[in-house]
Order: C-alpha cells, then sequence, then structure tokens
C-alpha cells in the first residue's frame, strides 16, 4: 500500500509510506540476534528521520511563503489599515461616552428624584397623602414577602415595640433611617454598601432585596428546596422589576448594543450608559466568573466537535464581512408607532416555574396596559397552561384579560405551524417572541422594545443577553451580547430573546413559515438584513437541574452544528467557484467493476491474498493484476495465481524505467479500453486487501449519490495484530494541501474515467498517489466520502525504502503536487471548500487532532489567497 | 410477510481454534446439534466461517460429528485470521438464504428458538430482527443466571440506551438484505469487541426489532471470553455506541416516525426504514410527499433535513432509492434533502 500525506502532521499520520515503513522496521528488530545495536541504529534512523522531517516541514513553509509573498503585503497593508481604523473608532466611542455622562446623570436623577419631584409639586394637603400611598405600596409588599420577622424585631427594639406601630410600618417610617433590622440575618446596611446604586436611588434595602428575589446571607441556596412563593409575591416581584434597579449592576449598561455591523451610539441606546474602563473590567471579571461558576454548576459540555471545527475554519472574515453589510430589506414597511406584540411559549412538560412565567407576563401586561392606555399584547400558550398543581395560571389573569390569554394545542412536536400564524393574525401583533416556560419576562419589555422599533422602524429582528437564574430565582449571571456578525462563530446563548417582526420570513426556500424562532434562521437573517443587538435585558432564563440540561445541551448542540452547515450552503450560494452539485444519479445499479492491482510480483504470497480478497466480493468485481517488470516477472504471477486457483487477468507493464504511476496507468487504459465491461474500478497494492462489502458498498454508493469517486476509510494492521484506525478523512478540498486518501480506499466511475483522460505521473517515485487525487479533484470530480472501514493496509518490512535514500527527489515531487494543489484552489473557488466544509460530517470519525484543525484552517486560508489571486 | 416467501436461513458460525481440541470439538458438536434439532419453517445451512485457524476445521468433520450430522454444514475458509468481524462479513457475503441466524462456536439453543422467531416474522411483515432471552450456562452446561430483557420496540430502544446490547448476539435472527443495506459488522476498531452493539445501534435507528421473552439461548461463560480478554476496549466502544445513539434521541422518535414517513410515503414501515436509513447515509435529496417532511427530520437531527431549494438538481424519486421502477417526482412531491 502507498498513501502519502504532507504539512506537519504526526509522523504517522503525516507520512504514511514512512511511518509505516519506520514502524516495519522497529517489529523486523525484534527478531534480530544483535538486539542493543540494532536498536541504538534504529534509534538513530529514528532521530535522522524526525530532524529531516522538521528540515521539510520548515521548507514547505518558506515554499509556500514564498508563494504567497505577494498577497501577505497586501494582508499586512490591510491589517495596519483596519488596525488604524479600529483606534479612530475606540477613540471616537469614548467621546461618545465622555459626552453622553451629563445626560445619563439627568436619566438616572429623573429616574430616582422622580417621586419626591412629584411631591414637591403636589399641593400641601395631598403630600401626605402621596408619602403614605407610598409607604402603604411597600408595606403591602413587605408584607406579602412573610420575610419580615415581627416577633424578633419586637424583641430586638423594645421602643418600636412601646410605639405601638406595626412593626413593619415602624421599619419604614423610622427604623431604616436608624439602621435596624427587619430580621435577625439581614443587615440593611450591608446590603445597601454592596449596591450603591440602591443610595443614588434612594431605595429601602430590605424591599429591593424582597423585589429582586435575593435572600438574607443565612437564607437558602439554589439546591434548597424552592420557596412556597405566593401568588402576591410573584406579582410583586415581577411588577416592580425596571430596567435599572436591579442588583449592583444596572441592566445593560456594560454590554454592547449593534444593528448589524456599527455599534449603537449612545442617543441609540436605552439605557445610557454609566461606564469608566474600571467598571467595565469589574463587570468582565463578574461574568467571566459567573460564566465559569454556571458551566460547573450545570455540568455544561463543550461543544460538539462539528461546531468548534467550523468555527475556526470556515472563512469567518467573509461571513463578518457579508453579515456587516447588511441594509434594511427593500420591501420593508416601517414599524407600527405602537406595535402590537404576542409572546409565544411551547410547554415541554415542566411545569415546576409556570406559575413565575405566568407572572411576569401578567406584570408585563399591567405595566403595559398603565403606560399605553390599550391592551396590545397577547400570550400564546401551546400545550396547556397548567402548573405544578395541574392548577391552570389563567387564575392570575382578571376575566377582562382572559382574552388576551390564548390556549392551543401543540401539534406538532416541531413547534407550533400552522395554528401559530393563525393565532398571530387573529391577535393582530406586528412582533413576536418566545418565552420558555420557566422562563421570566420583565415587565418593561415593551417599553423598550417600542423605544427600539421607533429608533431603528426597517428594523425586522432584535437580539438580547438573558439574565440566567437559578431554580429560586437566584441570578447567576448577566450574559453578554455579540454583535450580529460574530453570530456565526458565537452561537445563540442558551434561552437568548430574540423578537422578530411578523412580515420577516423564517422559513426556508421551499418550505412553509411555522414562525419558528431559532438560531438558523437567525444566521439566515443575518445574511440579508441588519440584525439589532440590544444592550438592556428583557428577560430571565432559568436553568434547570443539571441533569435536564445535560440532554437538552446533546440536542442543542446537534441542532445548532445542523444550523451551522446549512448556513454554510446558503452562504456558499454568494461565493464564487464549483459548487459540486452532483446531478441526479443514474438510475440502476453499478454491477461489475475492476480491481486494478499493481504488483512487482515480489511477494505473491500476499498477492494471492489480496486477488483472494477481490474475488470473494458480493458484487462482481474482477481482479486485474498488472505486473511491473519483464515477461519472466509477468510469467511468474501468472503461474502462481494459477496454482492457487485464483482466476485474475494478468497483463504486463513491462518498462522498468517509468516509475510507480506507469502501472498503474497501463491499469488506466485497460478500464478505458474496456469501459462498456466495467462500472466502477479501483486500485489496490499487492500488500493490501479490500474487506468482504467493499465493492458492494461503494458501488451502491456510486450508484445512489451519482458521485464519481466514492471513498472508504482503511485500517492498518501489523501482521498477527489486531487492526487500527487508518487515516481519518477530511473535507474533500483538504487535498490540495495533503493526502489523506490512501490509495486502495476509493472507487471512481468508469464514466468519468472515460470523460477525463487522468493519469497518473510516470516520473515521480513518490506522492504519485495524491497528485493523482489532486487532478481528479481538480478535474471536477465529485467525491463522496463514506466513513466506514472497507479495506485494510498492511505494515511490513519491505516499504518503500526509496523515500530514504532519494529525499530529494521525495521533495521535488512534495513541491511539484502543492503548486498544483494551489491551482486547483484557484479553480475550484471558494465556494468549493465552503460546500465541502459543510458537507462533512465531523461527528462520524474519531476527534481530529490540533494537527489536523490547523491544517484545515491552512487549506481555508489557502483558498482565500487563491480568491483574491482570482479577483486580480 | 407471506407464507409463501422465502424463508430460507443461514446459521453464521464462526469459529478459530488455535488447537482443535477434544473440548472445543465437543462444544462445536453441541452447538451444530442444537441447530439440527430447532424446526426451521424452510432450508437452512450451518455456515462455519474458519477464522484461518492452523489447522483447517472442514478437516476435523469426522471428530466433529456424523456425516448425518454434517448435512446441512457448509465450511468456508479465510486464508489468515482477520478477525471476528472478518469472519462474520465473509459469512454474510457467503450466505445463501434470506435469514441470518448467529450462533458461536461454544453456545447452543434451545428447542423450539427458531419457530418462536419465525412467528414473530410471520405475524409481523415490518419486522426485521429478532432476539431471546439467554441463560449463562458453565461450559459443562450448569446453568449460572438467567437474562430476559423488555420484548416490545420501546423497551428495547429504552435498554439500548440506559443499560447496553439489548441482544444476545448468539440469540438473534434476522434479515440478511438489512445486514447488507447496513454494511454488515463495523471493521471500525473503535468498536472492536462490541461489534454487534454497534450494528443494533445503527439498526434500531431504522428499523423495527422484537424480543422472544424466553430464555432459549445457553451462552458459555469461560475465561477467554471476549468480555474478559477486552474488558476495556469493549467498555469504550460501547460507550461510544450508547453516546451516539443517544445523541440522536431515537427512544422516543423512531418507532412514531417511522410509521409517520411509511404513513405520509405511502409504503410499509420496512420500506420507510431503507428509504431513511440512505437518506441518512448518503444524503440523498428525494422527491417526496411533504408530509415526510417532519417525520425524516425526527429520524436523522444528525442531518440537515429541509426541502430542497430550486436550484437543486440532485433529487431521484423515493422509488428509485428503494430499487423500484422510477417516477418522476409525482405531483405535490417535494424534494428532500438530507445534508
Amino acid at each position: 500500500m502507498d498513501v502519502s500525506a504532507v504539512n506537519g502532521q504526526a509522523p504517522e499520520d503525516a507520512e504514511s509510506s514512512g511511518a509505516h515503513r519506520d514502524m516495519a522496521s522497529d517489529v523486523g528488530s525484534a527478531f534480530l540476534p544483535a538486539a542493543a545495536s540494532t536498536g541504538e541504529q534504529a534509534h538513530e534512523a529514528e532521530l535522522e528521520r524526525v530532524r529531516a522531517e522538521q528540515r521539510r516541514h520548515a521548507e514547505r513553509s518558506e515554499m509556500r511563503r514564498r508563494l504567497m509573498s505577494s498577497s501577505d503585503l497586501l494582508s499586512a497593508r490591510l491589517e495596519q489599515v483596519l488596525l488604524e481604523l479600529h483606534e479612530t473608532k475606540q477613540r471616537m466611542e469614548e467621546a461618545q461616552r465622555t459626552t453622553a455622562g451629563l445626560r445619563r446623570v439627568l436619566y438616572l436623577r429623573r429616574m430616582s428624584f422622580q417621586r419626591r419631584l412629584v411631591r414637591r409639586l403636589l399641593p400641601e394637603r395631598l403630600r401626605l397623602w402621596w408619602d403614605e400611598r407610598h409607604l402603604s405600596g411597600l408595606e403591602r409588599i413587605i408584607r406579602e414577602s412573610g420575610l419580615f420577622d415581627a416577633a424578633w424585631y419586637r424583641q430586638a427594639y423594645p421602643e418600636a415595640a412601646a410605639s405601638g406601630l406595626d412593626p413593619i410600618r415602624d421599619y419604614l417610617q423610622f427604623g431604616a433611617a436608624k439602621g435596624r433590622w427587619p430580621r435577625p440575618d439581614f443587615d440593611p446596611d450591608r446590603y445597601a454598601s454592596e449596591r450603591p446604586i440602591l443610595a443614588f436611588l434612594g431605595l429601602d434595602p430590605f424591599v429591593h432585596s424582597i423585589l429582586s428575589g435575593a435572600k438574607p446571607e443565612t437564607g437558602q441556596r439554589a439546591n434548597d428546596p424552592l420557596p412556597l412563593d405566593t401568588d402576591a409575591v410573584l406579582m410583586a416581584r415581577a411588577q416592580a422589576r425596571g430596567p435599572l434597579l436591579e442588583g449592583s449592576e444596572p441592566d445593560g449598561w456594560f454590554n454592547g448594543g449593534w444593528y448589524g455591523g456599527r455599534v449603537l451610539a449612545e442617543d441609540e441606546r436605552f439605557a445610557p450608559r454609566l461606564v469608566t474602563p474600571e467598571d467595565q473590567l469589574a463587570s468582565d471579571m463578574r461574568f467571566q466568573v459567573a460564566t465559569s461558576e454556571l458551566t460547573q454548576r450545570y455540568g455544561i459540555r463543550p461543544p460538539a466537535q462539528t461546531i468548534e471545527i467550523l468555527r475556526k475554519a470556515a472563512p469567518v472574515g467573509l461571513i463578518r464581512s457579508a453579515c456587516a453589510k447588511t441594509e434594511p430589506h427593500r420591501d420593508a414597511r416601517c414599524s407600527q408607532a405602537m406595535p402590537r406584540y404576542a409572546i409565544v411559549t411551547v410547554r415541554s412538560g415542566s411545569a415546576q416555574h409556570f406559575r413565575s412565567c405566568a407572572a411576569s407576563v401578567k406584570a408585563l401586561m399591567d405595566r403595559d396596559y398603565e403606560a399605553v392606555g390599550v391592551r396590545r399584547i397577547t400570550w400564546i400558550v401551546f400545550g396547556g397552561v397548567a402548573d405544578l398543581n395541574s392548577e391552570s395560571v389563567l387564575d392570575l389573569f382578571p376575566a377582562d384579560m382572559s382574552a388576551f390569554v390564548v390556549e392551543l394545542e401543540r401539534t406538532s412536536s416541531h413547534g407550533a405551524g400552522g395554528s401559530l400564524k393563525e393565532a398571530l393574525i387573529k391577535a393582530g401583533a406586528e412582533w413576536h417572541f418566545s418565552l420558555e416556560e420557566a422562563d421570566e419576562i420583565e415587565a418593561h419589555a415593551t417599553a423598550v422594545l417600542d423605544f427600539y422599533s421607533a429608533h431603528f422602524p426597517r428594523c425586522r429582528s432584535i437580539l438580547a443577553s438573558p439574565v440566567d437564574i437559578a431554580g429560586d430565582g437566584e441570578v447567576l449571571r448577566r450574559n453578554r451580547n455579540a454583535s450580529p456578525d460574530l453570530l456565526f462563530e458565537s452561537g445563540l446563548a442558551p434561552g437568548q430573546f430574540v423578537a422578530v417582526r411578523c412580515d420577516l420570513p423564517l422559513n426556508r426556500e421551499g418550505e412553509a413559515d411555522a414562525r419558528a424562532i431559532d438560531y438558523e434562521a437567525l444566521l439566515r437573517v443575518a445574511l440579508d438584513e441588519p440584525v439589532l443587538v440590544i444592550p438592556e435585558y428583557l428577560h430571565r432564563h432559568r436553568w434547570l437541574p443539571a441533569s435536564d440540561c445535560k440532554a437538552a445541551a446533546a440536542n442543542s448542540s446537534l441542532s445548532t452544528a445542523r444550523a451551522m452547515r446549512g448556513f454554510l450552503n446558503l452562504f456558499a450560494q454568494q461565493l464564487a467557484g464549483q459548487s459540486d452539485d452532483r446531478g441526479a444519479p443514474q438510475p440502476g445499479p453499478l454491477t461489475a467493476g475492476l480491481c486494478i492491482i499493481r504488483t512487482q510480483g515480489s511477494r505473491l504470497h500476499l498477492l494471492a491474498e489480496t486477488v483472494a480478497s477481490v474475488l470473494d466480493q458480493t458484487v462482481s468485481t474482477r481482479p486485474c493484476v498488472v505486473v511491473h517488470g519483464g515477461d519472466d516477472v509477468e510469467a511468474q504471477v501468472r503461474a502462481w495465481l494459477a496454482s492457487q486457483q485464483l482466476d485474475a487477468l494478468v497483463i504486463g507493464a513491462p518498462d522498468r524505467e517509468r516509475r510507480r504511476g506507469y502501472p498503474l496507468n497501463v491499469g488506466l487504459d485497460y478500464v478505458r479500453a474496456n469501459a462498456s465491461a466495467y462500472d466502477f474500478a479501483f486500485f489496490l497494492d499487492d500488500d493490501d486487501i479490500i474487506y468482504p462489502l467493499y465493492a458492494e458498498r461503494l458501488a451502491a454508493l456510486l450508484s445512489l449519490t451519482g458521485c464519481d469517486v466514492g471513498v472508504a476509510l482503511a485500517n492498518s494492521r501489523v501482521p498477527w495484530k489486531p487492526p487500527q484506525p487508518g487515516h481519518q478523512q477530511l473535507p474533500v478540498s483538504a487535498l490540495v494541501a495533503g493526502n489523506f486518501i490512501p490509495i486502495h480506499c476509493y472507487a471512481m466511475r468508469t464514466a468519468f474515467l472515460t470523460a477525463n483522460p487522468l493519469r497518473f505521473q510516470e516520473d515521480i517515485d513518490y506522492l504519485e498517489d495524491w497528485d493523482f487525487l489532486v487532478s481528479l479533484l481538480d478535474a471536477g470530480a465529485r467525491f463522496f466520502l463514506l466513513p466506514e472501514v472497507l479495506c485494510e493496509y498492511r505494515i511490513i518490512g519491505d516499504g518503500n525504502q526509496n523515500e530514504k535514500r532519494n529525499r530529494d527527489h521525495f521533495e521535488q515531487c512534495e513541491r511539484m503536487v502543492l503548486e498544483k494543489g494551489l491551482l486547483a484552489a484557484r479553480r475550484l473557488g471558494m465556494k468549493r471548500f465552503v460546500r465541502d466544509l459543510a458537507a462533512f460530517d465531523f461527528e462520524e470519525r474519531a476527534a481530529l487532532s490540533p494537527a489536523e484543525v490547523e491544517r484545515l484552517v491552512e487549506v481555508r486560508t489557502i483558498f482565500e489567497i487563491q480568491m483574491t489571486e482570482n479577483r486580480r | 410477510m407471506r407464507q409463501d416467501q422465502n424463508l430460507g436461513t443461514t446459521v453464521l458460525l464462526p469459529v478459530y481454534f488455535e488447537e482443535p481440541g477434544t473440548e472445543n470439538l465437543r462444544l462445536l458438536r453441541r452447538s451444530i446439534e442444537s441447530i439440527r434439532d430447532q424446526r426451521f419453517p424452510g432450508a437452512y445451512e450451518t455456515l462455519i466461517v474458519d477464522d484461518g485457524s492452523p489447522v483447517p476445521i472442514a478437516s476435523l468433520s469426522s471428530r466433529i460429528g456424523s456425516p448425518a450430522l454434517l448435512q446441512e454444514v457448509r465450511f468456508v475458509r479465510a486464508g489468515r485470521n482477520g478477525g471476528l468481524v472478518h469472519a462474520l462479513n465473509r459469512g454474510l457475503a457467503s450466505s445463501r438464504h434470506p435469514y441470518i441466524a448467529r450462533l458461536d462456536a461454544d453456545d447452543k439453543w434451545l428447542p423450539g428458538k427458531i419457530e418462536k422467531q419465525f412467528e414473530q416474522f410471520l405475524q409481523d411483515p415490518d419486522l426485521t430482527i429478532s432476539a431471546t432471552g439467554m441463560t449463562l450456562v458453565t461450559p459443562a452446561g450448569k446453568p449460572l443466571e438467567t437474562h430476559v430483557r423488555p420484548g416490545d420496540w420501546n423497551g428495547i430502544l429504552n435498554f439500548f440506551v440506559e443499560i447496553g446490547c439489548p441482544f444476545p448476539h448468539g440469540s438473534v435472527l434476522a434479515r440478511r438484505d438489512i445486514y447488507q443495506l447496513l454494511g454488515g459488522y463495523s471493521h471500525d476498531p473503535r468498536t472492536a469487541h462490541c461489534e454487534d452493539y454497534a450494528l443494533w445501534g445503527l439498526w434500531l435507528r431504522f428499523f423495527k426489532p422484537a424480543m422472544v421473552e424466553e430464555a432459549l439461548y445457553d451462552y458459555t461463560v469461560h475465561a477467554r471470553s471476549v468480555s474478559a480478554l477486552n474488558g476495556l476496549q469493549q467498555q469504550s466502544g460501547s460507550t461510544l455506541v450508547r453516546e451516539t445513539f443517544r445523541a440522536v434521541d431515537a427512544v422516543d422518535t423512531v418507532p412514531g416516525a417511522l410509521q409517520a414517513l411509511a404513513k405520509a410515503v405511502g409504503v410499509t414501515m420496512l420500506q420507510a426504514g431503507i428509504l431513511a436509513y440512505r437518506m441518512w447515509r448518503y444524503r440523498l435529496t428525494v422527491w417526496l410527499p411533504r408530509g415526510a417532511l417532519e417525520a425524516l427530520a425526527l429520524l436523522m437531527p444528525d442531518r440537515d433535513v429541509s426541502a430542497a431549494g430550486s436550484g437543486d438538481h440532485r433529487a431521484i424519486t423515493w422509488e428509485q432509492v428503494l430499487a423500484q421502477p422510477p417516477s418522476n417526482g409525482a405531483l405535490g412531491e417535494v424534494a428532500v434533502r438530507a445534508a
């Protein structure tokens, strides 16, 4: 067997011929008497081989550098310009931030002093009423929370008990100002000192702790049983949330905002920022710590291999650029001044937090009604409205709101489909967004959406990051945004908020629009028109226990990978180059194959086994033994096969001066001359075997897919040892930078060979097999990689030792094929690379080594450079 | 399945004897006798695949048993010891009958096994594979413990994900065409020593199984068993198979989705399985009724299943996929791609 691979892979992968030879040498040496001496020699030889490998790698890099030097200059200049641009942009943003400072302060003051301002404007006689109204509200919140320890308060502060006032009222009117504690484990001063914004806004720490769901310091943690919150508490929490009232980190301040490829200006943000670089750094660190804790707490596993590799190997620069350049759709009208909204919840059977979810929706509806004076939000729930106790959450909604909660049957496991569209039309909704059954929407959500739809009237999709919460509502993390042009690389955060306008198509071409908002649909949108990413948090995403998350994560990983592949196929349509779209396959099975076996007649026992493996096939396959040698050798081979009762065609390749590709060309000539007798052909060396279903599998593949070249996997085997995995597959385009397909691993359609007079190089001793594969690729052959092991090559002691004898020639061969690969890349174009990448199933093969990932990145670079060359 | 269909069976019996010792030959004779004692509904053969034993097994015929016992026995021999997977696939390639039963050289069947399994096949034309419970026994035949696993489709799928291989390999009776459709046992070294579990992992994603809930197979336990010799490798292979299967969420979806696909296309569940497998394996674009789209998406969450774009010219008909006379995309069908 012979296979050549290059480009700095580990020895066993990178250079199979050499690797086999060396391994074979090791095996052989175990049987020699002078073991020590041979061992030293072998060691020296190994060292020499490694050194030589390093030398070759360095020279290859140098060669590539030369080939790409002109592009490098251009790239360097481009990078410099981009850097300058970036710095200028940063200076401008800094200036904008400084200018906005005053506005931010004014905004906050407006928010925090509103109550006092109103009081001042009221007539004297109404001020007492105003204060009482305010105090009553706070008193109600504390009382309904059940968290105030009245008995302890009376005991701890006898003077309060003596006053005769209700302890809660006493606490609110006098106690809080005097630093009294509302319960033995809540220190208001400490709480407030950790949240400076409270003093700035004049909020009572204890009330804030109740509203934000924070627990007293000695209270319950996330893993404890959930407290039995009353509906009143749920509602109070939901109603009281505002955009700027939560915790020590005001919502959205530290988050980015983008519209398509550009950053939002300060006056385009709903909540202006008050951020110093130190604050930002501290916030970033909090985010990192929170992410790390979340990962550990919920056992979040790294994403599937496909996702990681596509993020690295796909042409992300081109994707970013395409997404950043989008313009609003020319047919998109402006959003209405006061749009109607629909919230869509699809039940999946987890009822534990559904009542909290419903309470948050109710609070949003109430707040919105107060603000705009009409009911314009509809909640569409698929799959029932029962909570944990099998009671309907509709009891939270008074009769006049019941028309705005629509309960629909979940008819399809794939989402809501047609019934959702009907419901959206019936609700007259202009925008809709999803809310998971355990999540909670913020009461200010529609106010924020109103603001952005007014400022970006032709925008049809809005993304916001979630606040991640635990089962008991504890805030775990305020997730961060990424700009829309990074959507492919960063993915969607778990529970990401996405609102879309109802006139934005979410379906693929040829499919019905089920209004399903998923990652794939968003990627398509991002390629088509600007997506708005806003800094504010509009909802809370509840993390369920690790066991639930694990199954969901596996599923989500698959769907994310699927979405990325779908997107790459779509993106490829924008690129130039070959598409590798296979035409419809010819009907009818491929019934006859020819196996071209290359031999020099020097290992007849192995040849017998090779031929026997061909004759054992379930699809008629004729062994065609091409003897590279004189007539005497050919006669010897004939006699041997006859003696073994092996029925094989034997033809001669008598010119000993020609090299390794020559006998294979003799075989190809035979195939072309007898094309009507054989549907497909493949090669074997005389020490390889094919497994019993090889021909059947590859014939079925060629027949069903219509491809020209079907590729399988091979095992490697040291005699008398179990087989080991051989070379792993990569996307076909990676052939331009190195070989990963052993010569016996592929079968070719005879019709393609007849139409394309490709031949092996006959003047090279090495890499003729890789060269032939590049020729097939360059000729437009359509490959299909089948991740099944169908053959085996053996690692024995008589590998091609010529390589060691003639290193210079090997390197010359390598340069020649690499240059051919570069030209092939230019001709095939980026489109072909992207299509190949999307078509490759990374999950079905063993994990890619870092060197393989690096190789893919290198291949992408080659295609990018060749794309630039083409443009010139 | 119709009564007049070919119900011939090839019993696949791979053998590798380093030494043709008396005990080995006694156990092999016992296996062959247990096959002979079954009531097959059609013709049968016992195919002994000699995996390159130093002394050819066929040459030991007289020591194995009388000519009458070996009347239905056929030998094929590999030139070298290629391992169990190679022997099994060689046997598949050489088999003459449409049903394949498995048995190892040191195990035996109990009377009535094959008959009960064929009853299942006769009652359910969509059935593709049937297994039975087993009793672990010592080489002397002393019973140690009995394992009878769930018999229904969902039970088998659940067992696969939660516990491990649901089918005792030597109890399996299955359709040869499905064996071949799926490419036989995998030669992938990552799943060495759990080649059966790996194959069922693919099989159960697309085809209907059943189980006779009776222990009708004696599995001989000895120190040289595969599990004892290659436990670690077997464990890592099994984990890979199980995790792959778990990721596609087949337990809750396969039976319903296959039925839905069969209904949408108007074919049997068996044909629906063939169609889905080929679309999955070869990433085909196929003209199908629109109703098939959702079922296919459920069956293959690891593929990008969607209606093909108008510029996609690769579509073939589902009849072509099933090797039926081709049509050119019936009215109302949509080209579905599994990329």
